[in-house]
């Protein structure tokens, strides 16, 4: 399969799983899911993401992982993910920079973690383990967060100093970045200027809603913004070519639409990322 | 459960708790509804990381919290198995199917049967009657044989007998149609043995027709 570098992608759902097999409206350069939804999958569904990844270029977006949690690991889950990842030869794995279990539950969100030294420490070391384990990098998800919980640093040095410190990518979400500024009043490109842009592996791009005037959230279920696309072009001029995916989870609109998102996208992708850029990678 | 940072995948949840129990939501009015899922999700301990698996763990909640007796529902626990059952049967993962011939002799050759199933004991006919419709007062026995169809992925309801119910037990552990006849006399005490038998052999050609009896044992595979 051809090089996803600098291609556009779009997260692959069973809400539209056999439109997407039988029309050809939409046609991504890759495909990525949660592989959480996928995995210890038989029967109808498999058959179906089987022929999908004969087509299709696989990424991994987890949801479980937890990387911030004081919990142990989840073994059985690693053991599982690492068979699913070689058997669907997945290019790139990542997570998200927060926390999903605590008490020995799952709490099926995404939590904020504390920007803190301790915090930090724990999770290079829990990410160097998975890393060891899966026997391949992740890469690491700033998330959206909607209150900071007992900051000692700001975001851009607790990023940086966990993916240094770990040797990880970075999956530079640049919605996220957007929803983060726009709500904590800081300015997004003086943000995405201070993280190890040398490390961002892929990228995210996704819509969100305002609920307030003062209040964006990342709901990943509306159109991008020009706001948002501004960002990302903004972003690619800064970093060598990379995957990008659009993540949209629900309230599908018709195929066309979402292509046209792909192709502004990876018109942004084409006229920044030239042949100059892609020869040095 | 919901928090401001994730909203949308709190939602989504909810979303698929209402999609896999969706005779009982459809029942429950809207505020028995809010009120066992909410805490459900507040106050039970998820384990599985796959949200598709939640269901499962929301029955075995219903059954352990004995909510079937808080909001007098006798047949929530039935209910709630029967709609978690049809979704881990959907979607489980692919079986490895025996080897099998397709002629043989329904008497006394062994049965193979399609590994993707489970047969449900209930007391409320919940795969048969609307849940407004049952009959909270009359609970019985009844048998449900649910399994994964091959071919197309579908999942197949059957109602069954006890007597079929423990033909197929039976068959799982390689007994052939006679075999199982003799052992089930002393249970049923058949008044004629061969009409049983034909009953028997009837109903598991039937069983082939619908892609749940595969065939025979392959005896060359011994």
């Amino acid at each position: 399969m051809k090089s996803i570098q600098g291609k556009t992608g779009i997260g692959f759902r069973k809400d539209f799983a056999e439109e997407f097999l039988n029309e050809n409206i939409l046609q991504p350069n890759f495909i990525e899911v949660a592989p959480e939804n996928w995995i210890d999958m038989g029967g109808y569904w498999k058959k179906l993401f089987d022929k999908v990844t004969e087509q299709y270029p696989l990424t991994c977006h987890g949801l479980s992982l937890s990387i911030g949690s004081p919990d142990e690991l989840d073994w059985d889950f690693l053991k599982k993910l690492r068979v699913f990842l070689k058997q669907y030869k997945v290019k790139i794995y990542s997570e998200h920079l927060s926390y999903a279990k605590c008490d020995n539950a799952h709490l099926y969100d995404l939590l904020p973690i504390p920007f803190r030294e301790d915090a930090v420490n724990h999770i290079v070391e829990r990410i160097k383990t998975v890393q060891d384990f899966l026997e391949q990098k992740i890469a690491i998800e700033n998330v959206s967060y909607y209150t900071a919980v007992a900051a000692e640093m700001d975001e851009p040095t607790f990023i940086s100093n966990i993916v240094t410190g770990a040797d990880c990518n970075l999956l530079l979400d640049v919605n996220n970045v957007y929803v983060n500024a726009f709500n904590h009043k800081y300015d997004a490109k003086e943000f995405i200027k201070k993280l190890p842009l040398n490390k961002v592996a892929y990228i995210h791009m996704a819509g969100h809603l305002q609920v307030e005037e003062d209040l964006i959230i990342d709901t990943h279920g509306e159109n991008i913004i020009d706001p948002v696309f501004d960002l990302f072009d903004y972003t690619t001029r800064l970093i060598k070519p990379v995957p990008v995916l659009l993540e949209r989870d629900f309230n599908f609109p018709e195929f066309d639409e979402l292509q046209g998102e792909l192709n502004r996208l990876q018109k942004i992708c084409n006229n920044v990322w030239t042949p100059k850029h892609a020869a040095t990678n | 459960m919901y928090t401001i940072t994730a909203g949308w995948f709190t939602i989504l949840l909810m979303i698929c708790c209402k999609a896999h129990s969706l005779f009982f939501y459809e029942y429950a009015d809207t505020e028995m509804w809010d009120e066992i899922v909410n805490t459900f999700f507040s106050s039970h301990a998820c384990q599985t990381p796959h949200v598709w698996k939640v269901p499962g763990e929301f029955y075995q909640y219903t059954c352990d919290k004995n909510l079937k007796e808080k909001y007098n529902i006798p047949f929530l626990e039935d209910l709630l198995l029967f709609e978690w059952i049809e979704l881990d049967i959907h979607t489980m993962k692919d079986e490895e199917f025996p080897a099998y011939k397709t002629k043989g002799n329904w008497s006394d050759d062994v049965l193979v049967i399609n590994p993707e199933y489970r047969i449900l004991s209930v007391k409320y006919p919940v795969h048969t009657t609307a849940p407004i419709n049952i009959d909270v007062n009359a609970p019985a026995q009844y048998f449900i044989l649910i399994y994964r169809e091959p071919k197309k992925g579908s999942v197949q309801f059957l109602d069954i007998s006890i007597l079929f119910a423990l033909t197929i037990e039976k068959i799982e552990e390689e007994k052939t149609l006679n075999e199982i006849v003799d052992e089930l006399q002393t249970i049923f005490s058949f008044p004629d043995k061969a009409f049983a038998l034909k009953q028997i052999i009837n109903f598991c050609k039937d069983l082939q027709q619908k892609d749940f009896v595969l065939g025979f044992k392959n005896n060359s595979c011994i």
